[in-house]
């Protein structure tokens, strides 16, 4: 009992010490204008979380001013490209789709960034993943789902988008026998789900719970996220046989926990990005902020710049098989 | 029907101070972002919503609605008066709007502007009210094969918007739908008509093409008529087209024109009730989209007309169905996204998580629990309609000053706005570069009298077909289109077709402009 | 100079015909609309073409004024893309308004000065400052200053 006491002042004093070393200045953008990209139009939920962001880092960036700038195009690229480009004086930061590392690995086209190379501030939420069936089809669980003879529809996103990858992989690594159909944005494929023309989608929870609570439909699998933020919902993990579907649900997992996130160009000096990643971690902390979210109706799973850097370093570190079933599911 | 509720809550909105007032707020904030290119209502709600925040429920969507409720009234401004149009609707009522300016009835034009989006704002809520009962099964009936069919009867009003050669109209219908095709292709990802270029992926926008199409020409050539001193009326004529007695009209705008313009709008009334019917009905159905909404009621107004070859060349009733057109349809829009919490077009979805955000939540217990919040809404968008047809007719003569600016104050103003616009609205600066290359060609078909408002018809609808077409195929098979819904508008687009062939054929009327 | 008419139509001959072209080095589900819509869209522009080569009206007659009138409207807009391309709105816009008063409306220099003024109002104070909407700072300034 003393020693684990002991080890947890000497911890507490070690943190103590880093964070005073560290000695973050953030009084460091006086009089300076921040841009936070986000990178899709105005509206919708990067939009959202984007500002709510940017409000709060202008509070504990003394003395700054934090505006936010719309760069949307070609599925986050485009901002993430922005970012990347960037002077790393941290002046300019931002947020884009954790799936782009499916656009990374893969090599597509018009990607000019290397994910491992940002300087990462943080990120604000679980992204988790979700099977949703719609409520009027005839399949009441997953393994219902798993045992159908006949393809059943799957609605999804635009091909090549994260939603659709997140699609196709889920299909892949647990064999189910559907057909996806593309180019549902937005809410238009709980739509289809209404007409009773696709029976599911895979989305993130958080956009499709307005659905759920209206009792259209239920969710049927979680692919990612924290077991206890959906009770009752099996686990996709449980559901996977082999080695290589394995992988591609961590890959899943990796990225969705670690949803919008805060980037800056990279090479930024330690000190800014210091600064920016307290900033953050405060900001997140913010009572204000917590209530804003919540009648945002936003999820809150805050963790530091340290923690992504981490996580994306590993999920790109990926077997070419892994790389293959990607392409392959990408649909080429 | 709840038709106490209905009532009360109209007479809460009226006695309740506080509400009016900010919907007398609101809608001069609407009209400013409809009438600005680029903004428009959906930035509009993204930038008021934080200071809505703090609002109780019904004050805040009160206030968002009534906002949102005129913004397209707000477009009809700049294009009837400087032929600029904000957006792919507004483009619809710069047709006919700006060349009534040119024959000097700017004052009658938006009189029968207002007028129209009034009562086209006013029958659209009505309608909203009215089809309560049955919305569930209208919005659920129209799938992608539907769309699909939907985007091609649009399609076919290219060849009624022609004017007076066919084979160009066509042409330039076919480019505008080649122009929908630039990006990445739905079926594989892949990109297409982007030679390498990334900004391209997402496509050549609605406000582009608008401001290229109508803009940008109208600039240059008012630029080339330039200073009237020295260039003689019969030279402008040459060079303009019809344009030649412009400069010898006075552009004043006077309360009696607005009046006569009020007047055009009674004398139109089935086709406004035709035109506020057919586009609540679209703005209903979720996917479809208002921009072809509005397109498609100037489309079935010109096709309806006795005088199709008069449109385009300054008729009042081209004004009035495209006005009908815009406004009904954010009625109709709302109430998917009331009922499902699936909004019914992109601004909608915005509002959609204003309600969220006000603790408004959408759904099918709206018509229950929530009957008044619903009320509410309708009203205020009949409420912010009357005030901002009254706050415009007040303002009117003023306002009609824009159209008699010196042309040397206009050009350059004009053409910085649209193309911030252009900028603000894709984010990319590329989006100049693509203004410069298709307002060019936009200012050739001007000059040598090619019909422009084909090519807005091909960029809105192409995608809608092609998107359409591919799940619609993906869902039901090749034989999609054997839905009862779908024999109905196949049989419609026959008719459509099957009427221009025999109206082609009747001997041609003296073009009565002339 | 080339007749106007056929300058048109040879446009949109060369463009369909080079939009069917690149349609056939897609995948088959990528080119299918395309070549619906292009194929029809190239005959069309060949018969106008064809119909504008052989048509004997005379063209109208364009002097040499107007042709100038053109080529200086022309050179003014695409200056305005240039420069707002190159300097950013906030620079460039004000600027535009000013050299356009001045040298085309032939408007005193004060005049043109107002009007820049009013143009870097509105776009500064309504649009960077009061909409919190940050505009483009051009090529040469993300260049320079990163």
């Amino acid at each position: 009992m003393l020693k684990r006491l002991l080890a947890a002042t000497m911890g507490a004093a070690l943190l103590w010490s880093a964070s005073a070393m560290a000695a973050a200045d953030m009084g460091q953008f006086r009089g300076k204008t921040i841009t936070y990209i986000v990178s899709t139009s105005p509206g919708g939920g990067y939009d959202t979380y984007g500002r709510l962001i940017a409000k709060y880092l202008q509070k504990y960036l003394t003395g700054s001013r934090v505006v936010v700038r719309n760069v949307p195009g070609a599925g986050h690229i485009v901002g993430a490209n922005t970012i990347y480009a960037a002077k790393p004086d941290g002046l300019t930061i931002g947020m884009f789709n954790t799936g782009l590392i499916y656009d990374q690995l893969i090599k597509r086209q018009g990607v000019l960034f290397d994910l491992a190379k940002f300087s990462w501030i943080g990120k604000a939420a679980d992204d988790t993943r979700v099977l949703m069936v719609s409520k009027s089809a005839p399949y009441k669980t997953i393994g219902d789902i798993l045992k159908v003879k006949t393809p059943i529809k799957f609605a999804a996103a635009g091909v090549g988008s994260a939603a659709y990858n997140d699609a196709r992989i889920l299909a892949d690594a647990l064999h189910l026998n559907v057909q996806i159909v593309p180019g549902f944005t937005g809410n238009e494929g709980e739509m289809s789900m209404l007409r009773n023309e696709v029976v599911a989608e895979v989305g993130t929870a958080e956009s499709m719970e307005q659905f759920v609570k209206q009792g259209h439909g239920f969710f049927a699998l979680a692919l990612s996220g924290n077991p206890n933020a959906l009770p009752g919902v099996p686990r996709a993990r449980d559901y996977v046989k082999d080695e290589r579907g394995k992988r591609l649900l961590t890959l899943i997992e990796t990225l969705s926990e670690i949803g919008r996130l805060t980037a800056g160009p990279p090479g930024m000096p330690a000190g800014v990005l210091a600064a920016e990643r307290e900033a953050l971690d405060a900001a997140m902390k913010d009572p204000a902020l917590i209530a804003e979210a919540k009648k945002l109706d936003l999820d809150l799973d805050p963790a530091s710049g340290a923690l992504v850097e981490a996580r994306i370093k590993a999920a790109l570190n990926q077997p070419p098989e892994t790389v293959a079933a990607l392409k392959s599911a990408a649909g080429g | 029907m709840h038709l106490d509720v209905a009532f009360s809550t109209l007479f809460d909105l009226l006695t309740t101070p506080r509400l009016l007032f900010l919907m007398v707020i609101a809608v001069p904030m609407g009209v400013f972002f409809g009438s600005t290119p680029g903004l428009g209502g959906k930035l509009g709600l993204v930038l008021l919503i934080p200071f809505v925040y703090n609002m109780d429920q019904l004050t805040g969507a009160v206030f968002l609605c009534a906002m949102h409720a005129v913004v397209h009234t707000g477009g009809s401004i700049p294009s009837i008066l400087i032929g600029v149009p904000g957006d792919g609707p507004a483009a619809a009522t710069a047709l006919d709007g700006f060349a009534m300016t040119r024959k000097g009835q700017a004052g009658r034009a938006l009189g029968a502007s207002f007028g129209a989006s009034t009562v086209g704002g006013l029958l659209g809520a009505m309608f909203l009210g009215l089809s309560l009962p049955i919305l569930e099964p209208i919005i659920l009936n129209f799938s992608p094969a539907e769309f699909f069919l939907l985007a091609i009867l649009g399609i076919t009003f290219i060849a009624t918007l022609s004017g007076d050669s066919f084979i160009k109209g066509m042409i330039v219908g076919l480019f505008g739908l080649m122009c929908a095709f630039i990006g990445l292709d739905p079926s594989t990802g892949s990109p297409r008509f982007t030679f390498g270029q990334i900004w391209l992926w997402d496509g050549l926008s609605v406000i582009v093409a608008v401001l290229s199409m109508f803009a940008v020409p109208e600039m240059i050539s008012l630029g080339v008529r330039g200073r009237s001193e020295d260039v003689s009326a019969q030279t402008a004529s040459r060079l303009q087209g019809t344009a030649a007695v412009e400069e010898t009209v006075s552009r004043k705008v006077s309360y009696a024109q607005i009046f006569h313009g009020l007047w055009d709008v009674t004398q139109h009334k089935w086709l406004v009730l035709r035109c506020s019917l057919l586009v609540a009905a679209i703005g209903v159905i979720p996917g479809l989209g208002g921009d072809a909404a509005a397109w498609m009621a100037y489309g079935h107004t010109v096709q309806s007309s006795k005088h199709p070859e008069r449109f385009g060349k300054g008729e009042v009733a081209g004004v009035i169905g495209a006005e009908t057109g815009s406004c009904a349809k954010e009625a109709g829009s709302l109430l998917p996204t009331l009922f499902f919490g699936v909004p019914g077009s992109s601004g909608m979805a915005i509002m959609l998580g204003a309600f969220l955000m006000l603790g408004i939540q959408p759904g099918p217990t709206m018509l229950t629990d929530h009957i008044n919040i619903v009320w509410s809404l309708i009203w205020a968008l009949v409420i912010a309609n009357i005030i901002c047809v009254i706050m415009l007719i007040a303002t009117g003569p003023w306002i009609g000053r824009l159209g008699s600016v010196k042309a040397s104050f206009l050009i350059p103003y004009v053409l910085v706005f649209a193309l911030l616009g252009c900028y603000l609205y894709g984010g990319n600066w590329q989006n100049l570069i693509l203004v410069m290359v298709v307002g060019s060609l936009g200012y050739l078909f001007k000059r040598h009298d090619w019909p422009r408002a084909p090519f807005i018809i091909g960029v809105i609808l192409g995608k809608i077909a092609e998107d359409s077409l591919q799940k619609a195929i993906a869902i039901f098979g090749a034989g999609f289109f054997l839905r009862p819904i779908s024999l109905i508008l196949i049989a419609l687009i026959l008719a459509s077709i099957g009427f221009y062939m025999w109206r082609a054929r009747r001997p041609k009327i003296v073009p009565s402009h002339a | 100079m080339l007749e106007g008419r056929l300058l048109v139509s040879g446009i949109m001959l060369v463009v369909f015909a080079a939009a069917v072209g690149l349609s056939f080095t897609y995948a088959p589900e990528a080119r299918f609309l395309p070549l619906v819509i292009g194929i029809p869209g190239l005959l069309l522009s060949a018969i106008q073409f064809v119909a504008e080569l052989r048509d004997r009206h005379p063209a109208p007659v364009v002097t040499r004024e107007e042709h100038h009138r053109e080529g200086r409207m022309f050179a003014w807009f695409l200056g305005f893309v240039g420069a707002l391309v190159l300097f950013g709105f906030l620079y460039a816009g004000p600027a535009l308004v000013a050299a356009y008063l001045y040298f085309s409306g032939r408007e005193k220099w004060y005049v043109a000065l107002a009007g820049a003024a009013f143009a870097w109002t509105v776009l500064y104070g309504v649009f960077d400052w009061f909409l919190g909407l940050p505009l483009f700072d051009g090529l040469v300034f993300q260049y320079v200053f990163g």
